[in-house]
């Protein structure tokens, strides 16, 4: 009772700096309110996206691997025949390019043309109807589209779907292309969805017959899948059962997917991102926990002396600590209560900013709240720790000496070693592997388990490790950097350096709290920075690569016919085009999976290509084994594979080794190793060139195959990508641009490989950039603690700035004065985060590598890590102005009172 | 049995290899109800005494007894809780809370122990009353002049009723109006009331209020007498004697 009414009145009596610390706990609260919320309000929307658009289904039966080469039609009889589906239809899913109003190719833009059974399909009216209505037949020459395809084929630069603008009406012709001739449809129809689904892919709705008597889909006599609802009062495990087993029999290729497994796997697929959002909250949390930390231990030294009478009186040790434990939690209490509230209301900005996004409103994720509250309390409880540590060792007779003195100081100092041995701890995680000692100990599956253990050692060990270990490395780097560089900032500031020294080190506990904030922050963006850039960078294209990807929709693949066309293309070298054939086989044996995280996917991508050609289009670095040896083993003998140099990290595969894969025509099958290659980026080539419909699941890593055994094994029958290289002439860039125009108008995709390459780099640096948001959010909260740290340190050194003011000192004098503290305040920080990032990611890129065998090189984006550095240090100047002003700006007699106050 | 014994107490303070001998056997017993003035040259070892005393320090040979309780046999725990119910003390810098009001403050040690109860504030009331600061209750020390503050900080100390008041200077910081009232008041405790007073002071004015007088010198004592005996000249000159 006397205890929180103690702690509570502190609080009040430094309402300044209650206030900014309680800032700085709602701020990351209201980061982790908001972002889980909207995450929450994310996941709301996919699954109402999924049901309104993609239609939630009981059951769909598609086809394994080479999902375009579909379902054969007689299949669905069949299906309808079962007692206990209720209805069963086919749907057609055909990509097809574009062709604006004037019969111009609209390029890099394709559409996805759907084919419904009407009236049987009901699902499609669940879709908002703006103008004309459904056709209710299976053939005829019409359609329903959707607003954004509207908008684009009346106008290709209406990349954005601007509704303001016209589009196709209801009675227009739109015309879908193909080598073999164009569709011409009636627009009967226009339906609307939200827009960023429809500006991801606009979408033609046609009649199935219609789309499958068009030459250009290959569709005649298949589906792309069979949807099928079951009865009310059916089994979904005992259809299921008996589906999967009667499938089996007529084509191992066919997979039933029950709607509940694939809501299962996108949960699986959605968790990580959830994970990720609660960790980009525990970021700026532990920020705020520094500052709470810094209060803190201002607090407790202003009042030795107080805390010291209350000892000489009677008070135990306990009470003390209890004292400023109560005081955290205050802070933390208040900072949640201001802090919920404020991330409701960035809640209701991202409601308003993304109302078209968010369609199925927002969520609150009370897990979220939850988190944030649970987090903020942890947070104060351990910032309170050392501070009340410190309380507890007041010594009562400090009440007894008519003027306390701040005697002990540098002995923080010391805490430098357990912080570097703490700061340790995870690259001793990572750099050393348990793997031997499991095997010495004769535990199977020593390489997962050793694997799983540097991961989650590493989370919940590791990490948390080394932000202790740099915070209690932090006082050391505050005496360096005023030693070192207290007299640089001096001589910049224009002030005497002796007026500047032990600024810092007077109250280094709280500088050193003030500093992690800003480190955290810091550090994440280095990591973040670093690890994209080397992830990126250590993906370079060999300089022999083939020029361009060509892609087409047809079901079925494409026909010799249409392969002679493509050919004949102007500009295409008719001798190197490579067909590849893809698959996405799942590991015989488990490989990079992490039991309880999905970190990584269980399957691989399975390319199957001509060895010999592809070798010659591409140069692939050889890390085991020779191209000679290669090719001879892959063309003359069955099921040999290249594997790319992360098996090799990973598992130690070699040439000779085997690698097994679950294959649908003949179960599990050894693979056997004929060399280890460089990966040269043809998987990410691929998955970023809209062949995300080709997979089923996700997958990591890629192998190299042959095309006979991606049909034999895999029931690969159709191909759909291609690898070609342009004729040799002086402009490539020009040719591919003009083969891009001619193939578009046949439907047919194509995407020069630099320009490919660019594309999934700046989406990758988009990411980042807004995975960064995190560092700076945290460094936000940081910079509340500078602002209270410099006040701080003004407050108790009141009376001296007095008596620099009264002796002649001039306000502008004395404004710098206190801007230097600031800015070698940031210099720490700053140190402190470059060490703690590049620490953190030279351990990231050995994550990297034990989690998936891929080991780029190191590469560190010098100029965005400065810029973000000004960023915070300008953060941090900007903080500490305001009482830097404050006090230049009073009268040097109110500095002399005030200071003799606050002795 | 005297409320507070001190036998053959000593205390040596080291700093580096450097050892100061503060307190050189001092053996002393103040009665109930006994007001004793301690004085001595500065560093004499007046205040290192109070400290032994009132438990903040510990003895390196030699015992004191307070209330019947030998001080150098507990630990922390049980000293801090023997300091609270038997001792009172008075700072030479009020140290007052500056976040709690006059009443609070004066209610503090009951208020570390526990809520406070009815007759608590009753007593915290009379006690006020008392002091003179009634019409002061509800103020903050930085709304108090030096003298209340110190009235304030006496009232502190005597409100756990404890067996002995310890005062280091309790006049150091005042001027000679308020360190007469604040004089008054400790005679009035121990003369009225029959507390058991010991003040640290190195002013024979002072000095004067009190019923005896234990003069230090170099950690030893060296005289002790009445004050009764006494004017406040003959006093002084007394004790400038003792300390030659
Ligand atoms: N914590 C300490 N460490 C080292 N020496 C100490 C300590 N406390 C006291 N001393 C030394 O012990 C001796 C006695 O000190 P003490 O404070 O008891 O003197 P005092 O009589 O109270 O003096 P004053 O009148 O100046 O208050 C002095 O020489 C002092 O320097
Ligand atoms: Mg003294």
């Amino acid at each position: 009772m006397l205890v929180a009414r103690l702690a509570f009145s502190n609080l009040l009596v430094r309402k300044a700096r209650s206030l900014l610390t309680v800032a700085a706990v709602a701020l990351s609260v209201s980061l982790v309110v908001s972002v889980t919320s909207g995450y929450a309000s994310m996941e709301a929307t996919i699954f109402r996206m999924l049901s309104t658009f993609f239609a939630s289904v009981d059951a769909r039966i598609i086809r394994q691997n080479d999902a375009q080469s579909g379902v054969p039609e007689t299949l669905l009889q069949q299906v309808r025949a079962d007692r206990e589906v209720r209805s069963a239809v086919g749907r057609i899913e055909y990509a097809s390019g574009l062709i604006d109003v004037e019969g111009r190719p609209i390029v890099n833009r394709n559409t996805i043309v759907i084919g419904v059974t009407r009236p049987e399909d009901h699902r499609v009216e669940l879709m908002e109807l703006r103008a004309g209505q459904w056709f209710d037949t299976s053939d005829g020459d019409v359609c329903v589209i959707d607003q954004v395809a509207s908008l684009i084929i009346k106008d290709p630069s209406n990349t954005w779907g601007d509704e303001s603008k016209p589009g196709v009406q209801v009675g227009d012709m739109i015309q879908l292309p193909s080598p073999d001739g164009n569709l011409s449809l009636r627009v009967i129809g226009i339906v609307h969805k939200p827009k960023i689904l429809a500006a991801l892919q606009p979408s033609v709705y046609v009649p199935i017959r219609t789309l499958q008597n068009w030459p250009a889909t290959g569709a005649k006599g298949r589906f792309s899948a069979i949807w099928v609802d079951l009865d009310p009062n059916a089994e979904p495990a005992q259809f299921a059962g008996r589906w999967r087993a009667k499938l089996e029999e007529i084509d191992p290729v066919l997979k039933l997917k029950m709607a509940s497994e694939q809501r299962g796997e996108l949960d699986k697929n959605l968790r990580g991102l959830q994970v990720a959002s609660y960790f980009g909250g525990a970021v700026s949390m532990l920020a705020a926990a520094f500052i709470v930390f810094s209060a803190l231990s201002m607090g407790v030294n202003e009042r030795q002396r107080s805390l010291a009478m209350m000892r000489a009186i009677g008070a135990h040790k306990g009470q003390l600590a209890h004292l400023v434990v109560i005081e955290a939690l205050l802070l933390a209490g208040f900072g949640v209560a201001l802090g919920i509230p404020l991330g409701l209301l960035w809640l209701l900005m991202l409601k308003w900013l993304f109302s078209d996004v968010l369609i199925a409103g927002i969520y609150l994720s009370y897990g979220g709240l939850l988190f944030a509250a649970g987090a903020s309390a942890l947070a104060a409880m351990s910032a309170s720790i050392l501070p009340a540590w410190g309380a507890t060792r007041t010594e009562p007779l400090e009440a007894m000496v008519p003027l306390a003195d701040g005697g002990k100081r540098n002995r923080a100092v010391a805490w430098a070693v357990p912080g570097l041995l703490l700061a340790c701890a995870d690259s001793l995680i990572l750099f050393v592997s348990i793997r031997p000692l499991l095997q010495g100990l004769g535990i199977d599956q020593a390489d997962r388990l050793a694997r799983e253990f540097a991961f989650y050692a590493h989370l919940c060990i590791g990490l948390p490790c080394v932000m202790l270990g740099f915070f209690l490395i932090a006082p050391l780097m505050v005496l360096i950097v005023e030693r070192m560089v207290g007299p640089i900032v001096a001589v910049m500031m224009r002030v005497r350096y002796p007026l500047l020294r032990q600024q810092l080190t007077g109250g280094i506990w709280r500088s050193a709290g003030t500093a992690a904030a800003l480190m955290v922050g810091m550090a994440v963006f280095v990591v973040l920075q670093v690890q994209g850039n080397t992830v990126i960078g250590g993906w370079r294209i060999p300089d022999k690569f083939p020029d361009m990807f060509m892609t087409s929709f047809k079901l079925g693949g494409l026909t010799p016919a249409d392969m002679e066309k493509i050919k004949s293309v102007p500009g295409v070298n008719p001798d190197e085009i490579l067909p590849i054939a893809i698959a996405s086989p799942e590991f015989g044996s488990s490989i990079f999976s992490i039991r309880g995280a999905a970190v990584m996917p269980e399957a691989t991508m399975f390319f199957g290509l001509n060895p010999k050609l592809a070798l010659e289009m591409m140069e692939l670095e050889f890390r085991d084994g020779t191209e000679q040896q290669a090719v001879e083993l892959m063309t003359t003998r069955r099921r040999h594979i290249l594997v790319t140099e992360e098996f090799r990290q990973l598992k130690g595969l070699k040439t000779g080794d085997t690698l097994s894969l679950k294959t649908p025509r003949h179960g599990t099958v050894d693979y056997t190793i004929a060399g280890v290659v460089w990966s040269p980026g043809i998987d990410v080539m691929v998955s970023s060139f809209d062949l995300g419909k080709q997979f089923e699941q996700r997958t990591a890593a890629s192998i190299f195959g042959t095309l006979e055994d991606a049909r034999d094994d895999f029931g690969v029958e159709g191909v759909y990508l291609f690898a070609l290289n342009v004729m040799p002439g002086i402009q490539k860039e020009q040719l591919a641009d003009d083969i891009q125009k001619y193939v578009g108008a046949w439907g047919i995709q194509s995407g020069d490989v630099r320009v490919l390459k660019s594309i999934v780099q700046h989406q990758f640096r988009k990411l980042i950039f807004m995975v960064s948001m995190v560092a700076f959010s945290a460094m936000g909260v940081a910079s509340l603690g500078v602002a209270n740290t410099i006040m701080a340190s003004v407050r108790s050194r009141l009376w001296q700035y007095g008596i620099l003011r009264s002796i002649g000192v001039a306000r502008g004098q004395l404004l710098r004065l206190v801007l230097a503290e600031a800015i070698l305040l940031t210099v720490v920080g700053v140190m402190l985060g470059l060490l703690c990032g590049g620490l953190l990611a030279f351990n990231a890129k050995q994550l990297l590598l034990v989690m998936t065998g891929y080991d780029p090189p190191f590469s560190v984006p010098f100029g965005t890590i400065a810029t973000g550095t000004a960023i915070v240090a300008v953060l941090a100047m900007l903080a500490g102005l305001w009482p830097a002003a404050s006090v230049a700006r009073r009268p040097p007699i109110a500095l002399l009172q005030a200071g003799r106050g606050a002795a | 049995m005297a409320p507070l014994v001190c036998e053959n107490v000593h205390k040596t303070f080291h700093q580096g290899d450097r050892a100061v001998a503060a307190l050189n056997g001092v053996t002393l017993g103040v009665n109930a109800g006994q007001f004793l003035a301690v004085m001595g040259a500065s560093g004499s070892g007046k205040s290192t005494l109070l400290h032994l005393m009132a438990g903040l320090t510990q003895a390196d040979r030699g015992r004191v007894i307070v209330n019947a309780t030998d001080l150098t046999s507990l630990g922390d725990r049980a000293l801090t809780d023997f300091r609270r119910r038997n001792i009172g003390l008075i700072f030479q810098a009020f140290n007052l809370i500056p976040t709690l009001t006059a009443e609070e403050n004066l209610a503090l040690p009951i208020m570390l122990e526990r809520r406070l109860t009815r007759s608590d504030h009753q007593k915290v009331r009379e006690l006020l009353d008392r002091l003179g600061l009634t019409s002061r209750r509800t103020h903050r020390p930085d709304a108090l002049s030096g003298g209340e503050q110190q009235r304030v900080a006496i009232g502190r100390a005597l409100i756990t009723e404890p067996a002995v008041i310890l005062a280091d200077e309790p006049t150091g910081n005042l001027d000679s109006s308020n360190s007469k009232v604040v004089c008054e008041l400790l005679r009035d405790l121990s003369g009225v009331h029959g507390k058991t007073i010991v003040m640290v002071t190195h002013e024979p004015s002072v000095a004067r209020y009190a019923q005896e007088v234990a003069v230090i010198r170099d950690g030893s004592l060296v005289a002790q007498f009445e004050v009764a005996e006494h004017d406040s000249e003959s006093l002084a000159m007394r004790y400038q004697e003792c300390l030659r």
